[in-house]
Formats: C-alpha cells, structure tokens, sequence
C-alpha cells in the first residue's frame, strides 16, 4: 500500500544507520589503545588502569607511592577489580614534579551479552616524579575499596 | 513516656493491619452484597481461612518434627529437646485448631453452597495444594539427590514427603468434591508453571552436565559442573518436575477451557519463558565467538574460553523445546483465518526481539560515541562491540519473523488488524516505554553536560560521559519514530467513529404517553407511570418537606433549571 511506505523508508533509514554503526563498531574494537610513553604521568595513567583491567595485582599496585600500600596486600585487589572496563583521560596538569591526570572511568560487570551493567564515574589521579618515573600518591579507584592510607 | 509511645505505635500498627484486612475485605466484596451482612461475612472467611492455612502448616510440621524424632532417636547421640518441644506445641495446639475449623468449615460447605464458591474457600485450597505440592518437590529432589549421590537415606526428607503428600492428598479429594476444574484453574496452572520449570531446570542441568563430560574428555578443560553427580542431579530435578507437570498439565488443565489465565500461562509462561530461556542461550554462544574473534579474551586457549559452550547449548535446546511445545499447543497458524491467540503471539515475540534488538542498537551507539569522544589509554577490549553485535543478530531475527507476519496480515486484513486491541496496546505501551526511557536519559545527559560546564570540564571526554544516556535517546527516538509511521499508517485507515446509538429512555408519565414512546423508538424504554398530582418546589428544603409528608412509596424528584417537580409514581 501506498502508505506503508513511509514506514518502510524509516525503517531502511535505521537500518542503514545501524549497519554503519556496526562497521564503526568492529573498527573501534580491532584498534588498540593509543600508546603513550611509560615516563610521563599519562604514560603511568594507562599502565595502572590497564593492569587492573588485566587482573594484574602486582603490577598495579607497584605503581603506587609504597607509602599508600605499605599495609595492604595486592591480592586482595582481585575481589574489587571490574569484569571490564575502559579509561579515558580528560586533561593533564604538570607543575614540576607534581602532576594530576583526571580521567573518566567506565566499570562492567557481568559476562556475555545479557548480564550485569556498567557505571562511569570521574577521578583525578596525583602523581610525584621520584627517580625519573611517576608514582600515583593518592589512593585511586578500585585499591581504596580495600586499602587506606596508613593501613 | 516512652511505654506510652510503645503502645500507641502497636495500637498504629494494629489499625493498619484491620485496615489492611479491611480493604482486602471491600476488594473482594460483591457488589450488591455490600450491606453489613455481605462484610460480615467476608471478615469471617478472610480469618477462618488463614488460620486454618496456618495452622495446617504448623501441624504438619509439628507431625514431621516428631516422627523424625521418633525415627532417629536409636542412632541420636544428643537430643535436641528446644527442637522436640517445638515440635510437641505445634502438635498439642495445631491439631485441635484445625480439626476444630476443618469441622466447621465442613457444616459450612454442606449447609451453604454460597461457602464452596467463595473466594475465602477457593484462596484456602489452592494455596494449601500449591504449597504441600511444593514442598513435597522439594523434599523429593532433596531425598532422591542425597540418595543417588551419596547413598544416604535423609529419613526426615523422606517423613516430610509422606506427610505434606498426605496433605496434598487429601486436599485434592476435597477440592474435587466440592469444586470444579474451572474453579481450580488457578491451581492447576500454578502447579502445571512448578512442574514445568523444575523439569526445564533438570533438564538444562543434565544437558549442560552431559555436555560439559563430553567437553572436558575431548579438550581437558573441566566446562560446567560436570560430573555424574551434576548429571544425576538433574536427572532427578527432571524427573519430579514431568512427573507434576504431566499430572498437572497433560491430564488435568491441557483440555481445559482456554480462559484468559489458560492463555497467559501458555503464553507467558510457555512460549515467552522458552523464548527468553533459548534466546539467552544463542546469544551466548554467537557472543562467545564474536569475542573470541573482535574481543580481548582473558582466557589464552579456546578451550578455555569456550568452555560456557555446555551449559548455553542446553539453554538452547531447553528454551527451544518450551517454546516448540507450547506454540504446538496453541495451535497451528492458518494463513486466511486470524485468531486473537495467534495475534498476541506475534506481537508478544515481536515486542521480545524488538527489545533484545533495542539494546543492541543502544550498545552500537555508545561504542560510535566513545569513538568521537576522548580515546582510551586502558581498555578491556571489544566486547562491548561483541555485546552489540550479538544482541543485534538474536534481536532482529526474532524481531522481524513475528512484524513481517503482522505487516503481512495488516496488507491482507487491514480493517481487522488496525482495529485489534492487541495492535493498539502494543503501540501505545511503545509509546509509553520510549517516551520515559528518552526522559529519563535527557535528565541524566543534561545533568552531566550542565555540571561539566559549571565546572570548566566541557570537552571530548564529556562525550564519553555522555554516550551511554544519548545513545537510548536516539534507539528510544528511533523506535518511536518507525511505529509513529506505522500509527499514522494505521489512522489512515481506521474505521470511522460510530455515531452513538440510543440505548435507553426513561419515561415517566400515563399509559398514553408511555404506549407513544414504546411505539416510537427501538431503544428499551424504562417505564414509570405517574400515580396523582405532582408537585413543585423551589429549593431542595421543599423537596425533603414535601417528601416527608409523602404518602407513595416510589417518588421521582426532577431537577432542571434550578427548579424540582415532584412526581408520585404508581408501584
């Protein structure tokens, strides 16, 4: 019918919409991250968050002052790390040997493609050159679920 | 003071619970029986009825407390006697209160017949039916489980089948003398939903366990709960579930009238359920290959990573064989003739794939939005591409199959298609959902841009924020925008408001006038015929005067322009 049409064209309009979405998708998902050099605060940034997201405890947590983890065990950071997720930065500020990297965070939980959720949230990382590299001295997300400053 | 206050709230807490009572009371309260008699009467069964459910469930347990007591005191080394007591107080005051009510209950249903159609009596059976019928299932698989398992005979397990079996028994006798079928259809359904699910359960976990054998031998990596006490287990939650479901459902509700409730279950519950339960299950396993191909596995083999393979086939098969089954039941789909059933059944399957579609639609625009936006340093991969991608590939199948029948159906039955009040539900309740889900999302985006602005923040990680509230604004937009199309479609051709027709006239007036209007109109016609003079007032103290001093017993008072005429009708 002559008027069908008009719900047909939208219908063809969406579906366009979304097998362009689906190429994007597959792009964005073969791309890996962009790299950023491991002496500088965005640099540390992206290996922190990225041990998290690894499930790599050790390796997280030695970015941290040793000040902050003196009493924690990095084990423990296994109960509190995301199924996934993903980190973007914001903005970087540098003054000296001071720097604050603030970054957007998305958490996922939950596997496959009916379960769980997700939640974005923002955070400012502190950071303090110490022999050419940059170590995190205030407690970030997820080691200040379980792990506080003094022990 | 404060003994006072403790008081005071008991006496608030009181009120609310009579209050409580007493509006269930007017719920289920007849119209036409709302005198105080009809409430009487209605209190009356609302108390009767829970106590004796109650105290039907602390005897029987008072009965199982102490047989396994009984049982078990040779092999005991300790006793617990706050357990025995507890059990011996349930016996001592359970058992006379429920015979006690049950006798009188019993003069109740012989000396009024009102009694076995109420909903007091009708609520007492099915809820006790339906709760024995449960625990005995529980029990069952509890004693069957433990006994293929490990060899143990849990004689509790075993006394509490026995008794809450007599339970059950004995009400099913007494809810076939005093009832019907159609009467107990609630129950039946409820038992046929327990059976179903629990042999959909059992069936799921011993497929996925056989499977999960077969995986672990050929790959060495150990999938679901495998093992044969996992086969064996669901073995047993099959059995007991067909066993109730035949009961319940071959020979006892299958051949029954095909009510609203008889629908809804098979339905919802049969065909929505084995829907929900197979799509969950293909979506899995296309997702588990999709991430394994685009995504960043945690997992470095594939034997590893598709070791979910097991237990999603078995969702498969399970939800697939649900829904088969019951679309089998509801009959088979001719192509001229449409009936409601069939309707329903498109636009509730179109409305299931539409929304897994949705979602994944959603999905692909946060993953298109965080590319416009900041990039990322730290990333878990592209499965939430997998995620969208998959939702996409179960959704729209599903999605498309039932639409392009109704589309199909509204070329060739137009006038009967648009008019259906299944079609305009389904696209009002759209409508509705779409229309929150987009008001929600533009409070939350606007929420997020306003607070980055005030806060000098307003830049391309402010997209990111942002993607997953946009991106259902523009899938709810979307979805709204295709089935407006479809309304407008609709409107087109609908058929035009009838004209209101006359139903009723009331005439009040002498023979003559009365035998006019009858020959007259079609319409039925109301008949009061005027008995003596009427009489006129001014005000409404007139009229309560003048009734006051009227000597008929029926009077008509019409009111029209500020002024009332009283007009004795003959009885």
């Amino acid at each position: 019918m002559k008027m069908d049409r008009h719900s047909s064209i939208v219908l063809v309009v969406i579906a366009s919409v979304a097998v362009v979405l689906i190429g994007v998708a597959i792009v964005v998902a073969i791309q890996p991250p962009q790299e950023f050099d491991p002496g500088t605060p965005e640099g540390t940034a992206q290996a922190y968050y990225q041990a998290i997201l690894d499930g790599d405890e050790e390796l997280a947590i030695s970015y941290l002052d040793e000040d902050l983890t003196a009493n924690c065990s990095a084990h423990e950071l296994r109960y509190f790390t995301p199924d996934g997720g993903r980190v973007v930065i914001d903005k970087t500020e540098v003054d000296g040997d001071e720097a604050s990297v603030d970054v957007v965070i998305t958490e996922t939980w939950g596997e496959g493609p009916f379960g769980g959720g997700s939640n974005t949230f923002d955070e400012t990382l502190i950071m303090t050159r110490s022999n050419d590299a940059w170590k995190i001295t205030r407690m970030p997300w997820p080691v200040e679920m379980f792990c506080h400053e003094g022990g | 003071m404060e003994a006072a206050i403790a008081i005071l709230m008991s006496l608030v807490q009181l009120a609310v619970f009579i209050g409580i009572i007493l509006f269930v009371v007017k719920l289920v309260t007849k119209k036409g029986s709302s005198s105080a008699e009809g409430s009487g009467i209605s209190i009356r069964r609302f108390f009767q009825y829970s106590i004796m459910l109650v105290v039907l469930v602390i005897a029987s347990f008072g009965v199982i407390g102490i047989i396994d007591a009984v049982a078990s005191s040779g092999s005991t080394m300790a006793r617990d006697t706050s357990a025995i007591a507890r059990s011996i107080s349930f016996l001592i005051v359970g058992i006379p209160v429920f015979a006690g009510l049950a006798l009188y209950t019993r003069r109740l249903l012989k000396s009024m017949p009102t009694e076995r159609r109420s909903i007091g009596w009708l609520g007492y059976l099915t809820f006790a039916l339906i709760g024995s019928l449960i625990f005995v299932m529980s029990f069952s698989v509890a004693f069957l489980g433990e006994l293929l398992t490990d060899g143990d005979f849990e004689t509790m397990s075993f006394i509490a089948i026995l008794v809450w079996g007599g339970v059950w028994l004995a009400h099913w006798l007494i809810a076939a003398r005093t009832t019907d079928e159609n009467q107990m259809q609630l129950h039946l359904l409820a038992g046929s939903t327990a059976g179903l699910v629990t042999l959909a359960i059992g069936a799921g976990v011993a497929i996925a366990a056989a499977f999960g054998e077969l995986y672990d031998a050929a790959f060495s990596v150990t999938a679901v709960d495998s093992g044969v006490d996992a086969i064996a287990r669901g073995a047993v939650l099959f059995v007991v579930g067909a066993i109730v479901w035949f009961f319940y459902w071959i020979v006892h509700t299958r051949g029954t009238a095909r009510s609203m409730l008889w629908l809804a279950y098979v339905l919802l519950i049969g065909v929505l359920g084995g829907v929900i339960t197979a799509v969950v299950g293909a979506g899995t396993l296309l997702f588990g290959v999709l991430d394994w191909l685009i995504g960043d596995v945690d997992s470095t083999t594939a034997s590893v990573h598709f070791a979910f393979i097991p237990g999603a086939t078995a969702a498969l098969i399970v939800g697939a064989s649900s829904w088969g089954y019951h679309r089998i039941v509801l009959g088979g789909r001719t192509s001229e003739d449409r009936t409601e059933v069939e309707r329903v059944y498109d636009y509730l399957l179109s409305g299931a794939g539409l929304l897994v579609a949705a979602g994944g639609f959603a999905t692909l625009i946060t993953v298109g939005l965080d590319a416009l936006g900041s990039q990322p340093i730290a990333d878990s991969g592209g499965s939430v591409s997998a995620v969208a991608i998959t939702l996409l590939i179960v959704g729209i199948p599903l999605w498309w199959r039932h639409w392009s029948a109704i589309r199909r159906f509204r070329a060739t039955q137009p006038q009967e298609e648009v008019s259906s009040i299944t079609r305009r539900i389904y696209l009002f309740v759209l409508f509705g959902v779409t229309g929150l889900v987009a008001v929600i999302s533009l409070l939350i985006l606007v929420f997020i841009v306003v607070e980055d602005l005030l806060e000098g923040d307003l830049g391309a990680a402010t997209i990111n924020t942002i993607a997953v509230p946009l991106s259902l604004i523009v899938t709810a937009g979307a979805v709204a925008w295709y089935h407006f199309a479809v309304f407008r479609e609709d409107r087109s051709i609908a058929p035009q408001a009838e004209l209101p027709v006359l139903r009723e006239v009331v005439v009040i007036g002498n023979n003559e006038d009365i035998a006019v209007v009858k020959d007259g109109t079609t319409a039925h016609v109301h008949v009061f015929r005027v008995d003596g003079e009427s009489a006129e007032a001014e005000t409404l103290d007139e009229v309560l005067s003048a009734l006051d001093t009227e000597t008929h017993s029926r009077v008509a008072v019409v009111a029209e322009d500020g002024r009332y005429r009283l007009l004795p009708l003959d009885d």
